[in-house]
């Protein structure tokens, strides 16, 4: 698992804009940025569709 | 016969219909008992007294007039409050939203209205349907009837407590990552999430797009099926709603019902052990409930066979990337403008969306695609499923260690990723006194399937008639 520092945190949640939410809940910052890191793992588990990418469809049905 | 306030939709519409009721007797019970009850269950966010009163006399007016409507008139329904009810807040349990004061009703909500039933009131949630039950949001959490110091699951968690402490007989929740089949299974009632596209979605807070269902919610299987007839059908302001429902669907009149009484002879059923022996490993009272319920399905012959599917955790993933790209999406202005209105919990999880890549969103959606075609493969070969819903039962609803251990340790995730429609209902009691749950799931639009083996298991079972021993 490939957890940021909080440096690289701040990086990114001011980037986001939330400069606001880091100045004032910094914590809970920090830990969604850290649940995102670890929940990355668990997708490796499955291999992902080679066809189709999602979601383009026409909606053909619902013009007639 | 029971008392009002425990008896099915069924029920109370036959004794409408006959004028052995009125509808304005049974919303006064119901009232008085929300009045004296609620306040130790919170399951009402805002109870509409005099609005109900007054649809209530309007019903019974229609109905004495001979206009009756069909089974739904004159009959309390209880609406999770991110659902739009016209003239009312929907505040989604949350400071943001608390200004907020719906213009129309939700589609669903329009039906329901259409079909002559009486909006009782908004309903508990958790904040903007995400997350757990929380202490720091503008109204109080809603609390479990069977134990009110345990939680009731959520996030529809007053539909479910609403309903196991007999306040109305029908609720709407909604449905993202299990949120109609939490409630259920924790309060020991029934909730269905319908095939995606199934219900309207319009006038509906949405939490993610992709992943959002509406559900019936009930203590009984056949009203479940009887709110369904009302609220499935197509709706053109709902992008994702579907235009057909195949051949499996509603009979000709429109019934989802209508397979209730055939029993489980000779259905396959998939019975998905690894959930919840390895994957996320149960608590045992709750695998051995499920055997249970597999055994006395055998018994009523269907075909027990063993069913693998993705991994769950895999599920939860895909299911949570998705969950939180697309809610950050519609949650980033006010988490970057006034954070501080959010409860904890939620900000927490919203917050999680910015720090996601579109790499991981899109990746998510092709894994998706992977596991609805593993489903799909597997429910070629079977009828439906069965599946555990939670993992354990309620823990104590102030036990934040215990909440965030065993919340997401449960099997209804899988059926937001991949559309299929899915129960959660009741499948015996802990040693405390608290529901196990079993869930169903079937093939695409096959809803009628569903409740044909829900149904079975509800005769066999007999759990439907055990009310919370505080609330009997």
């Amino acid at each position: 698992m490939d957890i940021p520092d909080e440096a690289v945190i701040e990086i990114m949640a001011r980037a986001a804009g939330l400069g606001r939410a880091w100045e004032q809940f910094r914590g809970d910052v920090v830990a969604a940025a850290c649940q995102v890191a670890s929940q990355r793992p668990a997708l490796a588990a499955v291999q992902p569709a080679d066809d189709p990418w999602p979601p383009m469809r026409v909606a053909e049905d619902r013009r007639r | 016969m029971s008392a009002p306030h425990w008896q099915s939709a069924n029920e109370l519409a036959a004794l409408i219909r006959t004028g052995q009721l009125k509808s304005v007797e049974l919303v006064e019970v119901l009232l008085a008992r929300i009045a004296k009850l609620d306040p130790s269950v919170n399951a009402f966010i805002r109870c509409d007294a005099e609005e109900a009163r007054r649809a209530a006399l309007a019903a019974d007016a229609e109905i004495a007039d001979g206009r009756y409507r069909g089974p739904l008139h004159g009959i309390p329904v209880g609406i999770k409050d991110v659902i739009d009810v016209q003239g009312l807040p929907t505040t989604c349990h949350s400071k943001v939203r608390l200004d907020h004061v719906a213009a129309e009703d939700a589609t669903a909500v329009a039906r329901l209205r259409q079909a002559g039933a009486i909006i009782l009131g908004k309903l508990s949630t958790h904040e903007f349907a995400l997350g757990g039950p929380s202490f720091d949001l503008p109204f109080p959490p809603a609390r479990n009837p069977w134990n009110a110091d345990h939680h009731p699951g959520g996030s529809s968690s007053g539909s479910g407590a609403g309903l196991a402490a007999g306040f109305f007989p029908l609720a709407l929740g909604t449905d993202t990552g299990g949120s109609v089949r939490n409630p259920a299974s924790m309060c020991g009632v029934v909730g269905l999430k319908p095939t995606y596209g199934l219900v309207s979605r319009r006038g509906v807070f949405p939490l993610a797009y992709t992943l959002d269902h509406v559900g019936p919610m009930a203590r009984s299987v056949a009203d479940i099926a009887l709110l369904l007839d009302i609220i499935a059908g197509h709706d053109p302001a709902d992008v994702s709603s579907v235009t057909g429902t195949g051949t499996k669907g509603a009979n000709a009149k429109g019934s989802y019902g209508h397979m209730l009484d055939k029993g489980v002879a000779n259905l396959r059923i998939g019975y998905v052990r690894h959930f919840h022996e390895t994957d996320m490993p149960a608590d045992p009272a709750v695998a051995q409930a499920l055997d249970r319920v597999a055994e006395a399905m055998a018994g009523e012959g269907a075909k027990i066979v063993e069913a693998r599917l993705p991994d769950l955790n895999a599920f939860s993933s895909v299911n949570r990337i998705i969950l939180q790209a697309e809610a950050w999406a519609i949650h980033a202005p006010w988490l970057r403008e006034r954070p501080q209105d959010y409860g904890a919990s939620g900000r927490r999880r919203l917050l999680a969306g910015a720090f996601l890549t579109a790499e991981d969103y899109v990746m998510a959606q092709r894994r998706r695609a992977t596991m609805i075609a593993a489903v799909e493969a597997v429910m070629g070969e079977v009828d439906l499923l069965l599946t555990a819903s939670a993992m354990d039962p309620a823990c104590r609803i102030d036990d934040e260690a215990t909440l965030q251990r065993t919340y997401p340790r449960q099997a209804r995730t899988p059926f937001n990723v991949t559309g299929h429609p899915a129960i959660a209902m009741m499948a015996g009691l802990s040693a405390d006194g608290l529901p196990l749950s079993v869930q169903f799931v079937g093939r695409h639009f096959d809803e009628a399937t569903v409740l044909r083996a829900a149904a079975a298991w509800e005769r066999i079972g007999g759990w439907q008639d055990r009310h919370p021993p505080a609330f009997a």
